[in-house]
């Protein structure tokens, strides 16, 4: 039998449920994935063999009862900062090291009432700060395409591993390009839904108006499954709203004509990457030769964004780790890392007595004004597309004394996080070997369009040949 | 590439404007341990993150509304009804110091005199 670890979640379903194979052979194939390559790529903090062989049996049997559920038996790894009821939750801080959580995140919780296998916890920046996954008191994450180069974050260990095939999918969480960067350095799918569609319930939390979970998979159909699973209202989350989840896998349809797709002059930066700009720009064409049509349009410049999300993100780092007292559970405030305490630090300045208007006060009206732009443009399109990052996967060790590294990354996301949209990462091509990523960007609660968008140009180009 | 990004942005700053009382200030306040070295490029690379913010000069955000929320927050009403909590044994497991069922903290008052 060919390696099971390769299989898509919709392949394994299909195999899974007209026993070709069994959730136990499955889980083992990601298992030897995981054994063989985790010393040089180090996506996981935690693996769970035990518990994941053990869930994969009670799969079985349910399987072998006729029992179909969306992830029934299917390994799904997690990002570290999702609690997991009785297994080590780490945010890949030292804070946390040996914090085993007593109740479940409720995307955990969705993910087993939909049978998942939980096969591990993924390595990330330690409590979600960073774009690169090195800020990891772990160890940083290596890039599968190229072990010397960093796989992103702050979601790098999922990107990571779906990208390695050491899992058949993940769920990472953003909350300004943590989903969608790693994907785009990686070379997979990552889907960022809108703030609200996803419970934020315990998930180690950064700034409580932007966290948005999500999947990383290796097709678009993946995760529309995936999110389909994890997505609506929940009485622990008050920023979820009571809207129906549409069943996105149903109504995936790849016909795009009529689309209106806006490009924003301002996010294909002349100082981006040699060869990104164009890259992306033909994979819009694509998207046109299948009936969309493009539309030039002009966004607020990203550096708002940046200093926007600097401010705002800041200011609820501060408020967040605040309750990290080492009384309760895990260790004292002694463990933060550096990049920890920077961001605590400016959030606390920004948010102080004397600063507040000049800094907080500020940082909302500027995101008053990014929102107002996005809702501008989405009266004239219905999708927004461009570069995900302004360059591929870059070396491990740059983010040494760059206290920006993550927002300088993330320059091209930020702007549409602040406004709470939904956007998905899709792999466009390789530019010298290394996979580039566009971005489509929907309003608020269109995820069936985005993922439509997307399904569109997977189902007409194979990235993988595209070459520069 | 982060050279060529910080650059287009002007991050880069010798100008200090966080007072080093006001950094002493912010060390005590958040309860974090600093090193010599870190004080020092901490310092610093607050004071670039800050000065970031002078685009916003750029903007008139005259009468402009602060947004603290993407999307319509409204206050959600849910029934008074008692559920399942954790018992004080699943409470207390992570906590590394407990006494007769509680946690225990670090004085809080202590001797002045």
């Amino acid at each position: 039998m060919s390696d099971l670890s390769l299989l898509t979640v919709e392949e394994s379903r299909k195999k899974l449920d007209a026993k070709e194979i069994s959730s136990v052979e499955l889980t083992t194939a990601c298992l030897d994935s995981i054994a063989k390559q985790e010393p040089d790529l180090h996506a996981f903090v935690t693996v769970l063999s035990e518990q994941a062989l053990s869930s994969a049996k009670v799969a079985d049997q349910s399987i072998a009862k006729g029992e179909s559920l969306p992830l029934l038996g299917i390994p799904i790894s997690i990002k570290d900062n999702f609690l997991t009821k009785g297994a080590r939750t780490t945010a890949s801080s030292k804070v946390l090291d040996g914090f085993i959580p007593p109740f479940d995140a409720t995307v955990v919780r969705k993910l087993k009432e939909a049978g998942a296998v939980i096969i591990g916890k993924n390595n990330m920046d330690a409590w979600a700060h960073g774009s690169s996954t090195e800020t990891s008191d772990y160890g940083p994450t290596h890039n599968p395409w190229d072990l010397s180069k960093l796989p992103g974050g702050s979601s790098g260990g999922t990107a990571a591993a779906v990208s390695a095939n050491e899992v058949i999918g993940g769920i990472g969480s953003e909350t300004a390009g943590s989903i969608r960067q790693p994907a785009s350095w990686c070379g997979v799918i990552g889907f960022k839904p809108t703030y609200g569609r996803v419970s934020r319930y315990g998930v180690v939390a950064m700034e409580a108006s932007l966290d948005s979970p999500g999947p990383l998979s290796k097709t678009v159909r993946d995760s529309a499954i995936m999110l389909g699973v994890i997505a609506g209202h929940d009485v622990l989350d008050a920023t979820t709203p009571d809207i129906a989840v549409p069943n996105y896998l149903k109504d995936l349809n790849s016909n795009i004509k009529g689309l209106r797709i806006g490009l924003p002059k301002e996010y294909f930066m002349k100082e981006s990457q040699a060869g990104i700009n164009d890259m992306v720009m033909k994979s819009a064409k694509q998207l046109e030769s299948l009936g969309a049509t493009l539309v030039e349009v002009n966004l607020m410049d990203p550096k708002f964004g940046i200093a926007d999300y600097t401010i705002i993100q800041r200011a609820g780092v501060s408020s967040n780790l605040s309750r990290y007292d080492g009384v309760r559970y895990g260790n004292d405030r002694t463990y933060f890392g550096k990049e920890a305490k920077r961001r605590v630090m400016l959030g606390s300045y920004a948010l102080s007595s004397g600063y507040y208007d000049a800094y907080y006060k500020r940082a909302q009206q500027v995101r008053m004004l990014l929102k107002q732009d996005f809702d501008r443009i989405f009266s004239q399109v219905d999708l927004i597309m461009s570069p995900t990052a302004p360059s591929t996967a870059l070396p491990i060790g740059s983010t040494l004394n760059e206290a920006m590294f993550g927002e300088l990354s993330d320059l091209l996301i930020e702007g549409s996080s602040l406004a709470g949209l939904t956007a998905v990462n899709i792999p466009v091509g390789l530019l010298s070997g290394l996979p580039v990523g566009a971005q489509i960007i929907g309003n608020h609660f269109q995820e069936q369009q985005v993922l439509n968008a997307a399904y569109a140009y997977e189902q007409k180009v194979n990235w993988k040949e595209i070459k520069a | 590439m982060i050279k060529i990004l910080s650059d287009k942005l002007h991050i880069m700053t010798t100008k200090q404007v966080i007072t080093d009382a006001d950094f002493a200030k912010l060390v005590k306040m958040t309860k974090l341990t600093l090193s010599d070295e870190e004080k020092v490029s901490i310092h610093s690379q607050l004071d670039e993150a800050l000065k970031e913010v002078e685009v916003f000069d750029e903007l008139d955000l005259k009468n402009v509304v602060p947004l603290s929320h993407p999307g319509s927050l409204q206050n959600i009403m849910r029934e008074d009804v008692v559920i399942d909590s954790f018992t004080q044994d699943e409470a207390l497991s992570n906590a590394n110091a407990k006494h007769n069922g509680f946690f225990m903290v670090s004085g809080v008052l202590e001797d002045q005199t």
